[in-house]
């Protein structure tokens, strides 16, 4: 069976029939799920358990503008319920090699094949722009834990972040969004009066997050080390002159050791070659 | 300014094998290596380190050899004070060491100054919120266990590290800490409950530690405990008896029945069998045993066995064989010699068979003092001696062919009741008196004895009534019963003596002095008693001579007649002597009357025991006679001797002295023409019932002086006279009598930490009860259980608040109290009260140094004298003076009742009382009304953190019962109410006496008023449950007060609203259950103070750090202006606090102050 044609991807069932359409269009987004169990800590931090990446999860929610035609092939595909058609069943997307599309994340193969499962997610009918196309989105779930071999695009460099092992990141466009907390609280009575309670400093506590704006290679190898190797675990993040990542505090640069706090990244594809991605961090230490 | 972070810790049970600690997970082993050399027999253990121990706390001291449990009673630098001396001896060279139990601890992040507590375990808000409550919506209780919560993270697998080092958290003590910078303080305990957990969070839910101390006072009648218990009361409980219960009277007789129980623990007739190798006589050296060996099988299991010889001074003996008999040791060798054998001791002769004179002395039973043996010609003989002698000897012969020949058995004859086994006070009689127990003597009516009546109810009740059930028993002369005499005061046993053939089967005594026992002159002549022709001489002396009356005189050197004859000591008597000349005759006459006949006594006889002597010179005795006589008719005779010399009916013990004559004259049956003993003999026919009693106006003695030629003496010796009521009986598995219970002291005379000396005293007061039973409960969490188990012995860890010192001066904001001792009763974060009878007020500690109590602010006053106690102390003075005059009275029958925490919620019910267990775990105690000064602390608006959280709650419909009534003084039978207390009509228009049962006087009508106030607040009648209703330890002859002031402070709570607000931690993180405060808010209180009692108290350790208050407003200080509710009033005092009312048009009204 030859891949599918450039411009399309193909949703392949058990008995091999399979529909070929249109590329989603763009921007669409990649969602990586961690198994990660996470506990904030009453002194700030957060202890987290990690499942494992066996039980990481990947889905994607794109948008497709097809035609009529299209529209009745894909529709036809998941609504009959027969063995040539693809309702209620596990499905295989293959891409071809130009397609562009990283329905996983950048760190996963654009070609596939990927054994998925495909519903629909919103349907907005046909339309004015483009004209009498039909938009329909679909969630896409990665339905295992097995990825086909995929090699990192050479990483090109863009700025002057580590994170992690990844070096000559680019610094978030939208600067950082520190969070801290002075372990001191004030309650204010009927009366005016405003009454205190300090813990003390030791209970001060420091988190920060980013929307990164990165090429692919980068955000490939940063979504690589941190779904294959940093995971829950601690790591470092070197930011640079005036970054003041996890605000005054903390210092304008440094090198800081950091844990992800949150289960769930979601990236972006804005562009051919511009990913966006959000991640949260919790201070741990400065070097 | 202070850091404020809060931690938890939870203790394990590890001491004697410790847990691997383990830091990342915040657990720390609690261990110290030996200071010094701790030596068996030693009070105390010297550690390196003695900062990490707590007092009151268990712990293991072990080394390379030894090792053993400890119980830290305090501790002093290194040194840790123990509650018992050392078993062993533990060296520093063998590793010694002391190891508490480790802990779990977690803090909320790192604090400065604190090591060994992780901050890296707690979830955010780990710790939840934590409270404390009481219940008080239907007056006093205890307090309800509170609540939290602690939640860590399980990130790093906690239930691994808890299943690998074999950790079970259910049930472990837990205790939440506030740390000012580096001290801390304990804020709350408890115990962790129902455990769950998720990968990221372990969750300990926490309850309060109250239930943990709950433990069971009763004992249950067991075949274990009480092998000889009768079927009908084993499986029983034996009863707790507190107080003095004893009948109310009137002037009709008893009116209601307060009496204790008594459980039958033992019964058991069981005759004695030769059996072939039994050992009648044991040693500690087993080769020095004795036993019988009965080669012919002709003579095993023989039980009857003949008498062959006559009994003389007690003593006889019996034949249990013939031949093929021996005694050997218990080395086979044969014994020689006399013998005692102690395998008959405590067990009884009896008469089986008789013949003649014989005959009387069948069925009879009287307890061994001696059964020996004698080797040689007489190996086949017991020689019996009996405590008590026969209506007539035991008699026989060797071939038991005597004409009177008499056989016995040996029997063990147990039968005894218990009304506790707890040590009691005193046994009484229905009047409270306890007849002088002393020693071994006592009198032979030191108790009052009750059985249950043949019909149960009192006449005009009936079972269904849903009210009171008024019992019925019969009270019974009870000589056959006696104490065990072993001190404890709580032991009847039957006497056998009294007992005719079935052990069921009792002759109950009561013997009474006669009173005014006089010579007799009322009469011109003795015709009355067939004696015309003797006319009265003098008072006393009646002769039939005109010309020689003779003379009666008083020898003045012996005791006066009325003392003489009623005094109980058998040494006293008065000496008439009764002089007649020339054959002429005299009666020497006396008479007595009747005590008063014993408030509802049954009885079947009277008999009137003599102790009476005469002596001659020159005459012949003459007769004696004795009559009853009403106040008009023929006198009755009732007793004759022809010749009497000796009068003769008394037991031993009637007399103060033991006359140690085995109760010869009692016993003994002999009614010659000279001589007259046994009580059988002096038995007075005709006077059968009580009715029959009262109409013997007098009894009158007539000794005639049978004057021969010369001068006649006849002298006459008049020792005792005393009427003996008799009834037979059967007895059953329960008696009755009046008593008075527990005492302080208990087993072991406990002391109560010094403040009960010597423990003899009966627990009575409110105060004392509940402290008694605070100590009872189960301290397993920090001490060691009393050898009698928890709950039948006092703890010597209980942690009872009696934070009290003697102030001897007082600087700003310290209190020098009298010692150090005394300074030791007192904690951190106390609210104390100082008072010199003249100023008053209250402080809170901060910190103790030396006997120096440190306060948080300086005092308004100084003091030279008086007394400072903690808020809930048992020996806070002024609750003392509410406590003591007050008489409680109970007995608990029933193990679902002798709970603990039932006996003191019940308790606390009755008596407006609220028990609480306070944040460093000590029972504390306080009235539930209105304290006598302004509560120290207020609450305003401007405290009140949101003011929308304020909401008052108007008292709950449910628990307003406008026509309340109280039950008590309760059957200890059949568990029944006898008397009640009830309002009636409360929506009639007006007040009539006929509303309200078992209360009169103005304040019943006060009181009626207030329920129908009540009424009109609810509309409707509710049903009060029998929890609220039943005064249990309302009985005995204060009962009625009891229930009355209860009665009333409980119509007076249905009137107070609750409120519940917000504040800051700050401002109420001292408070606890009871806490009283005034409350002033602009709209809710229109501005004026109200005191309030706090009734639960949520705290949050957690931002914003918010403490939510629910407490009782007493309507007593609510003003007279001030309406909190819409449409209500009141009458008559400062109780008022309506504004609207002009029902009466009298001073009941409180007119219009609006």
């Amino acid at each position: 069976m030859s891949a599918p044609a450039t411009g399309y991807i193909r949703f392949t069932n058990a008995n091999a029939d399979y529909i070929d359409i249109d590329l989603p269009v763009r921007p669409y987004k990649s969602y990586i799920v961690f198994p990660f169990d996470i506990q904030r800590l009453e002194y700030g931090l957060y202890g987290v358990y990690d499942n494992g990446s066996t039980y990481d999860k990947r889905y994607c929610e794109c948008t497709f503008e097809l035609t009529a035609t299209q529209t009745a092939t894909l529709n036809d595909f998941l609504r009959t319920d027969g063995t040539s058609d693809g309702r209620g069943k596990e499905l295989t997307l293959e891409m071809n090699a130009d397609s562009g599309f990283y329905p996983f994340g950048p760190d996963k193969s654009p070609l596939g094949p990927h054994d998925v499962s495909v519903e629909v997610i919103r349907r907005k009918g046909v339309g004015e722009a483009p004209f009498k196309y039909f938009v329909v989105a679909l969630r896409i779930r990665k339905s295992d834990s097995s990825w086909t071999a995929y090699s990192l695009p050479t990483e090109v460099n863009e700025g002057p972040m580590t994170i992690g092992t990844v070096t000559n990141c680019r610094f978030p466009q939208q600067w950082f969004s520190p969070v801290v907390r002075y372990g001191y609280y004030v309650t204010q009575t009927e009366g005016g009066e405003t009454l205190f309670i300090d813990r003390g400093s030791n209970s001060d506590a420091w988190q920060t997050s980013a929307t990164f704006i990165m090429n692919n290679s980068k955000t490939a190898a940063i979504l690589d080390y941190i779904t294959g190797t940093a995971r829950a675990q601690t790591f470092s993040v070197i930011a640079g002159t005036d970054h003041y990542m996890f605000e005054r505090d903390k210092g304008g640069n440094g090198t800081y050791t950091v844990r992800l706090i949150e289960n769930i990244i979601e990236i972006e594809h804005t562009r051919l070659n511009q990913f966006t991605f959000k991640i949260a961090l919790s201070w741990e230490a400065t070097a | 300014m202070a850091t404020r972070v809060f931690g938890v810790e939870i203790e394990l049970d590890d001491h004697a094998s410790k847990v691997a600690a383990d830091a990342t997970l915040g657990l720390y082993n609690i261990t110290s290596a030996l200071g010094a050399t701790a030596s068996a027999a030693a009070s105390s253990v010297t550690v390196a380190d003695g900062t990490i121990f707590a007092a009151r706390s268990v712990a293991t001291i072990a080394d390379d050899n030894d090792s053993e449990t400890i119980h830290i009673d305090y501790i002093s630098g290194d040194v840790l004070y123990l509650v018992e001396v050392l078993v062993n001896t533990y060296t520093q060279a063998d590793n010694g060491r002391v190891d508490a139990n480790s802990k779990f601890r977690w803090i909320q992040n790192e604090i400065s100054g604190v090591s060994n507590w992780s901050h890296t375990m707690l979830s955010e808000q780990g710790i939840a919120p934590f409270s404390r409550e009481i219940d008080l919506s239907s007056g006093g209780n205890i307090s309800s266990p509170g609540k939290s919560s602690i939640s860590i993270k399980n990130t790093s697998q906690f239930q691994d590290s808890l299943d690998t080092k074999t950790i079970f958290l259910n049930g472990a003590k837990a205790t939440i800490y506030e740390f000012l910078d580096a001290v801390k303080y304990p804020v709350w305990s408890g115990v962790c409950d129902l455990l769950q957990w998720s990968a990221a969070q372990y969750t300990i839910p926490l309850r309060g530690n109250l239930n943990q101390r709950r433990t069971n006072l009763g004992t249950l009648i067991s075949k274990a405990t009480y092998p000889d218990a009768p079927s009908g009361t084993s499986g029983s409980m034996m009863p707790l008896t507190y107080g003095e219960l004893r009948p109310t009277k009137n002037e009709d007789g008893i009116d209601t029945y307060s009496l204790a129980r008594f459980v039958h623990t033992a019964k058991k007739q069981k005759a004695y069998r030769n059996t072939h190798k039994r050992v009648l006589m044991t040693n500690s050296d087993p080769n020095l045993t004795l036993q019988l060996e009965i080669g012919s099988q002709y003579f095993r299991d023989l039980q009857a066995f003949p008498v062959v010889d006559t009994e003389s001074n007690g003593t006889f003996n019996v034949m249990f064989g013939t031949y093929g008999m021996k005694w050997t040791r218990g080395d086979g060798s044969t014994a020689t010699g006399s013998f005692i054998l102690d395998y008959f001791e405590n067990m009884y002769v009896k008469i089986v068979l008789g013949s003649g004179d014989s005959a009387k002395s069948v069925g009879h039973i009287k307890k061994l003092s001696a059964v020996k043996v004698t080797m040689g010609t007489t190996d086949n003989l017991f020689e019996l001696t009996v405590d008590d002698l026969f209506p007539s000897p035991p008699t026989g012969n060797i071939t038991a062919t005597h004409a009177d020949q008499c056989w016995v058995s040996i029997v063990e004859d147990v039968s005894d009741y218990r009304c506790d086994v707890w040590p009691c006070r005193n046994y009484i009689d229905i009047d409270g008196d306890t007849h002088g127990l002393v020693g071994s003597r006592r009198y032979i009516d030191w108790i009052d004895l009750f059985v249950k009546g043949n019909n149960s109810l009192k006449e005009g009740y009936n079972d269904t009534d849903l009210v009171v059930s008024p019992a019925i028993y019969d009270r019974l002369p009870c000589q056959t019963f006696d104490d065990l005499n072993d001190g404890n005061n709580n032991h009847l046993i039957i006497l056998p003596r009294l007992l005719f053939n079935d052990i069921d089967k009792a002759l109950g005594t009561k013997t009474l002095p006669v009173q005014n026992v006089k010579l007799y002159g009322i009469e011109p002549t003795l015709v009355n008693f067939g004696y015309g022709g003797y006319k009265k001489r003098y008072e006393g002396l009646y002769s039939s001579n005109i010309g020689s009356v003779g003379s009666l005189v008083f020898n003045a050197a012996t005791t006066d007649l009325a003392t003489a004859c009623t005094d109980r000591v058998h040494t006293t008597y008065a000496e008439y002597a009764n002089e007649i000349f020339s054959g002429h005759k005299s009666f020497t006459a006396v008479e007595f009357q009747l005590p008063e006949f014993p408030v509802d006594l049954n009885f079947d006889k009277i008999h009137i025991l003599l102790y009476i002597t005469r002596t001659q010179t020159g005459v012949l005795f003459g007769v004696y006679k004795m009559f009853w006589d009403r106040f008009i008719g023929t006198a009755v005779e009732s007793m004759s001797n022809e010749n009497a010399i000796i009068l003769r009916g008394f037991p031993d013990e009637y007399f103060a002295t033991d006359r140690g004559l085995r109760n010869q004259y009692f016993f003994t049956e002999t009614n010659s023409i000279a001589l007259r003993y046994g009580f059988k003999n002096f038995e007075i026919a005709g006077i059968t019932n009580k009715d029959i009693y009262e109409t013997a106006e007098r009894f009158v003695m007539l000794f005639h002086n049978d004057g021969v030629s010369g001068t006649n003496t006849d002298t006459i010796k008049f020792y005792q006279i005393a009427v003996m009521f008799s009834k037979s009986y059967s007895i059953g598995d329960k008696i009755y009598s009046p008593m008075q219970g527990r005492t302080t002291g208990g087993v072991n005379g406990d002391s109560w930490q010094g403040r009960k000396s010597p423990g003899t005293a009966l627990i009575e007061s409110p105060l004392e009860v509940l402290e008694h039973v605070c100590r009872l409960q189960n301290y397993s969490d920090i001490g060691k259980a009393p050898t009698l188990g928890w709950g039948k012995d006092y703890s010597s860890d209980a942690l009872i608040n009696i934070s009290i010192g003697s102030v001897v001066t007082t600087v700003t904001n310290t209190i020098q109290v009298n010692t150090v001792a005394q300074a030791k009763r007192f904690r951190p974060r106390q609210q104390i009260t100082i008072s010199d009878g003249t100023n008053r007020e209250i402080g809170i500690i901060t910190s103790i140094t030396a006997n120096v109590l440190i306060l948080e602010s300086a005092l308004s006053n100084s003091y030279s004298s008086g007394s400072v106690w903690a808020d809930g102390c048992f020996d806070n003075p002024e609750l003392i003076s509410w406590s003591d005059p007050i008489k409680l009275a109970r007995q608990i029958t029933d193990q679902n009742a002798a709970y603990s925490d039932e006996m003191k919620r019940s308790l606390c019910r009755d008596m407006f009382l609220m028990n609480w267990v306070d944040r460093n775990g000590f029972e504390c105690v306080k009235r539930i009304v209105k304290e006598e000064i302004t509560p120290i602390d207020t609450v305003t608006l401007a405290d009140i953190v949101d003011r929308e959280s304020i909401i008052v709650h108007e008292p709950d419909p449910s628990d307003v019962y406008a026509e309340p009534f109280v039950s008590y003084q309760f059957d200890n039978d059949t568990g029944k109410p006898q008397k009640a207390i009830r309002i009636t009509n409360a929506d009639a228009e007006s007040f009539s006496t006929s509303y309200v049962d078992g209360w009169t006087g103005a304040s019943a009508e006060e009181y009626w008023d207030r329920c129908k106030i009540l009424y009109k607040r609810v509309h409707e009648i509710g049903k009060p449950s029998k929890s609220i209703t039943d005064l249990l330890w309302c009985n005995g002859i204060y009962a009625d007060n009891n229930a009355i002031d209860n009665l009333k402070a409980r119509i007076d709570w249905m009137y107070n609203p609750t409120i519940e607000f917000s504040v800051h931690y700050t401002k109420a993180y001292l408070w606890e259950e009871g806490h009283q405060f005034i409350i002033n808010l602009p709209h809710q209180t229109d501005a004026a103070d109200i005191e309030c009692v706090l009734t639960g108290i949520t705290i949050d350790p957690n931002p914003p750090y918010l403490i939510r208050i629910k407490a009782i407003m007493f309507k007593e200080t609510i003003p007279d202006d001030f309406d909190i509710q819409d449409v209500t009033y009141l009458f008559g005092d400062s109780h008022d606090w309506i504004d609207n009312t002009t029902e009466y048009g009298n001073d009941n009204d409180k007119i219009d102050v609006s």
